[in-house]
């Protein structure tokens, strides 16, 4: 199946000419992340999700190249694991195809599309559809459909002088097929578990970013020290 | 003249050991949870939240004193009733096993005004239960666990700010004790009909017990019996850990108890004016 996805948009690709290179606009993409040596800022996060009620939570997010990552809040917050790391090189770990797509409109800003397959089985993802700005090589929006049937969609905005890719809102939009992903989960009450088992998790979250303070020179103890703090949550 | 009555009988309610039983248990059961929750709370809440442990970073302390609090609420609150009627089931039953109905009553006070006082002093003593209990279950937990959010199990997992909770626990332990003050005028019933305090005691569990059941049989006889069982409104206290809160069915529900309340205190008034006092 998914030899035949990239034999159809390969031959797609050669019959309507010359396309600009993919794996030159996700070099160029995460240049602009390398950019990024550090940053902090703080975060409000809003979860519209089926299957949990919370109220929205602010939280300060600690990132230092190329992964550390720390989130610090006073009181419970939850952060989407795919919706806080969006740098390209993510998507192209291991051996993988990279396909250039078409060139569009999207949210009235010009938008390369590159698919990216990858070719290990191991892999969790079967292919990840990225926006990214011709202008500016920032990643717009992220499309993601894993094996067990699940789709993830991440949708970024920046504000309009913002000089790096980092965003100012985000909304991490998931589907996850409640027949495909059934596992036995030992919820203390069954109408949890059966909901989990039986129906699609899917769900919202809004990250609403401010404050950033961008490559200040964070120290690494700081994310040292989270590993012991999540050890104990 | 009512409060003085009130006063003496619960004197005579808190100068017996067996009023002391119950908070004994259940400071002795709350005292158990807490120390396993110490020890195994990590991986309770790991459980609890497992479902979406892989999907998202969590930061904060959901194993807190509200958590706690709320697992001991829920799990100590079908036993309540069973220490209370140690209390209500002894109220008139007691007298007479001690021989004292008559010297109570040949004093210058009608036996509505005695029923009312023993009724009164019983929902004092269920509400000072009560209290304990909260005090115990929240208040020592947060004192051991600390404060934090609080995570809830029902349709679907509810988390609740530090500033959305208290009152929840507030409401819910108020509506608890409107049901166990119910259960304790059952108690109270039964004791005006004999004269020895065990019968009512163990007359009450068996009719609690009986409806606890019936309350949950999903079949269709039962369910159509079920709205007019006490037993099925005695939980509705959880309906605070919703949100929305159904503020409709605590009101019809502490509507249906007070209404039982009143209706044992007709009945029990009726046996106990009309009873042939012999001892």
């Amino acid at each position: 199946m998914k030899k035949l996805i990239i034999t159809i948009l390969f031959v797609f690709s050669v019959i309507f000419g010359q396309n600009p290179d993919p794996k030159e606009i996700l070099k160029k993409t995460e240049d602009r992340f390398l950019e990024v040596k550090d940053y902090s800022a703080d975060v409000k996060i809003k979860l519209d999700l089926a299957f949990l009620k919370m109220s929205d939570s602010q939280a300060k997010v600690y990132f230092k190249a190329p992964d550390k990552f720390k989130i610090d809040s006073k009181g419970f917050a939850m952060l989407p694991k795919e919706g806080i790391n969006y740098n390209p090189a993510k998507f192209m770990k291991g051996d993988f195809t990279a396909i250039f797509i078409k060139e569009d409109k999207y949210e009235d800003n010009s938008c390369y599309i590159v698919k990216i397959i990858p070719n290990s089985d191991t892999v969790d993802v079967v292919v990840t559809t990225l926006y990214i700005d011709k202008g500016n090589y920032f990643i717009r929006h992220i499309e993601s459909t894993t094996k067990q049937g699940g789709n993830i969609k991440i949708f970024l905005t920046y504000d309009k002088n913002r000089k790096l890719p980092l965003p100012d809102k985000v909304r991490f939009s998931f589907n996850i097929d409640g027949d495909k992903n059934k596992k036995e989960i030992k919820d203390p009450d069954k109408n949890v578990r059966k909901q989990m088992n039986a129906q699609n998790i899917s769900g919202d979250v809004y990250i609403y970013y401010s404050n950033y303070k961008i490559n200040k020179g964070l120290n690494d103890n700081l994310f040292v020290k989270e590993k012991k703090d999540s050890k104990k949550s | 003249m009512i409060g003085v009555l009130i006063t003496t009988e619960l004197t005579k309610i808190f100068r017996k050991w067996r009023t002391y039983i119950g908070f004994m248990v259940l400071a002795f059961l709350v005292g158990v949870v807490q120390t396993a929750m110490y020890f195994e709370g990590p991986d309770a809440v790991n459980m609890a939240n497992r479902s979406f442990a892989d999907s998202f970073i969590m930061t904060g302390n959901l194993l807190n004193g509200y958590f706690i609090g709320n697992i001991l609420l829920n799990s100590l609150i079908i036993h309540i009733p069973f220490l209370i009627v140690l209390v209500g089931g002894d109220l008139l039953a007691g007298e007479a096993t001690h021989g004292t109905y008559r010297m109570l009553l040949t004093r210058p006070i009608s036996r509505i005004n005695v029923l009312i006082a023993k009724f009164l002093s019983s929902f004092i003593y269920t509400a000072i239960f009560m209290i304990f209990m909260f005090a115990l279950s929240v208040g020592l937990s947060l004192i051991i666990f600390g404060s934090g959010e609080l995570i809830v199990f029902k349709d679907k997992i509810y988390i609740y700010g530090t500033n959305d909770i208290l009152w929840r626990f507030l409401m819910a332990y108020g509506f608890a004790t409107l049901s166990m003050a119910t259960i304790i005028a059952l108690s109270i019933l039964f004791s005006s009909l004999v004269e020895n305090a065990i019968g009512p005691i163990i007359t009450t569990m068996a009719v609690l017990i009986v409806s606890l059941i019936l309350s949950n049989l999903n079949i269709g006889f039962f369910e159509k019996l079920q709205p007019y069982l006490f037993t099925t409104y005695t939980n509705d206290w959880n309906y605070f850990f919703e949100d929305p809160v159904k503020y409709d069915e605590i009101v019809k529900s502490a509507g249906v108890l007070l209404l039982y309340i009143l209706s044992i205190f007709g009945i029990t008034s009726y046996i106990f004016t009309k009873k042939d006092i012999l001892s």
